[in-house]
């Protein structure tokens, strides 16, 4: 399995899967899509099922804004800052074992979902295929956060929840390391 | 193994399965470009003094029992990540070679004698070690790669050493077992010191 996977090409690049699939797999073939969505899933997932009840349709509003918005952005920005900086915030909150306020788990959800729908934004040829692309790409997403809060929310027992913390520090490492990055790149 | 230990390992799998596919390549190469998940996984893994240290660090945590089992692993990657940082705006930082053999001397001399210090100083020699580690990863991050998946690939490599070590220190439940995993300290010791003296 380790071998296997290829090149992904996404948005409609992927030779022989289609629009539908480039779509529903573009949040899992792009790190920081997928490190921003394992961070939010899990946020929400260890903050109880009131905060997935609240997040998880925050996010998935948010994701379909931005991509039903992407045909009026002529240049779609750079979001892997944004969606590093959100996994980040998340992951900290769940690695420290602390529960976050809703409302701040609600805002983390507000920025992945945007963040993700402007990077995941289609770029197929026709209308109706970049309508499917998004569709897909919106239940990738919103299928993969609620699949890892779901795994959250039942890790109960003492090492789950060491488990789920220390995921979340490998992902709060890597997010420092990349907005590190970033940065010394930005000033050389 | 029961059930939801199951779901664990597998959930693992998949994500490290998902994790190994290529990078997306639609937005041209800059932001998602080369380099990627298994460069990051392998950098840690072709360094055996990382290796060795990475390892001492999850058998001494079996040693030193609960909550440090959990907490070096957690403290040693954010440490890390410190560390890298430090190496890529270029801290001064002298001996980091030396520093990282060192750590693989130290650590395996902690497993050898089975030292239990207070879980605070611990954490204080794996994280300061950390650092070292963290800083040769940092300076060494190929600014072109895909960073993100470099980055997260060799932080799970370092957390999965950990795991290799907490899974060989759990023979220490057994008398032959301690006796094996305390060699494998005094063995970890010889090769950092054959790191530090340059001999390897």
């Amino acid at each position: 399995m380790w071998l296997a996977p290829q090149g992904a090409h996404a948005h409609g690049a992927i030779e022989g899967v289609g629009d539908f699939y480039a779509g529903l797999l573009h949040p899992f073939v792009v790190p920081a899509e997928l490190l921003a969505l394992l961070a939010i899933g899990l946020l929400i997932g260890r903050s109880g099922l009131a905060a997935c009840r609240l997040g998880i349709p925050i996010l998935a509003g948010a994701m379909a804004a931005a991509l039903a918005s992407a045909p009026a952005i002529t240049e779609a920005p750079d979001m892997t800052i944004a969606l590093a900086a959100a996994a980040l915030v998340s992951a900290a909150i769940v690695t420290t074992g602390l529960r976050a306020p809703r409302w701040i788990t609600a805002c983390l959800a507000m920025v992945a979902g945007l963040a993700v729908g402007i990077d995941a934004a289609p770029e197929a040829n026709s209308r109706f295929a970049a309508l499917l692309n998004g569709a897909a790409t919106l239940l990738g997403g919103v299928a993969l956060v609620t699949i890892i809060a779901a795994l959250g929310l039942r890790a109960e027992k003492h090492w789950q929840r060491i488990g789920t913390q220390v995921a979340a520090s490998w992902i709060v490492a890597s997010a420092v390391l990349y907005l590190a990055l970033q940065l010394v790149s930005s000033t050389r | 193994m029961t059930f939801d230990k199951y779901v664990a390992a597998g959930a693992m799998i998949g994500f490290l399965t998902v994790m190994a596919v290529e990078p997306a390549l639609a937005h041209t190469g800059a932001d998602h470009g080369a380099g990627g998940f298994a460069t990051g996984f392998l950098h840690p893994l072709l360094g055996p003094d990382h290796v060795i240290a990475m390892i001492a660090v999850g058998l001494w945590g079996v040693f030193l029992g609960a909550p440090a089992i959990w907490v070096l692993p957690i403290v040693f990657p954010l440490v890390m990540a410190l560390g890298g940082v430090f190496g890529m705006i270029e801290v001064p930082l002298p001996s980091v070679e030396t520093g990282i053999a060192l750590s693989a001397v130290v650590l395996g001399l902690c497993v050898a004698l089975a030292a239990k210090p207070p879980l605070w100083m611990a954490a204080l020699i794996v994280g300061a070690f950390a650092i070292f580690h963290g800083y040769a990863h940092g300076a060494e991050m190929p600014v072109a790669s895909d960073a993100v998946s470099y980055a997260l690939g060799f932080v799970v490599a370092t957390g999965l050493l950990h795991l290799c070590g907490i899974g060989f220190g759990s023979l220490a439940r057994w008398p032959a077992g301690k006796l094996a995993v305390r060699a494998a300290g005094v063995l970890i010791a010889i090769a950092g010191g054959a790191f530090l003296s340059g001999i390897a």
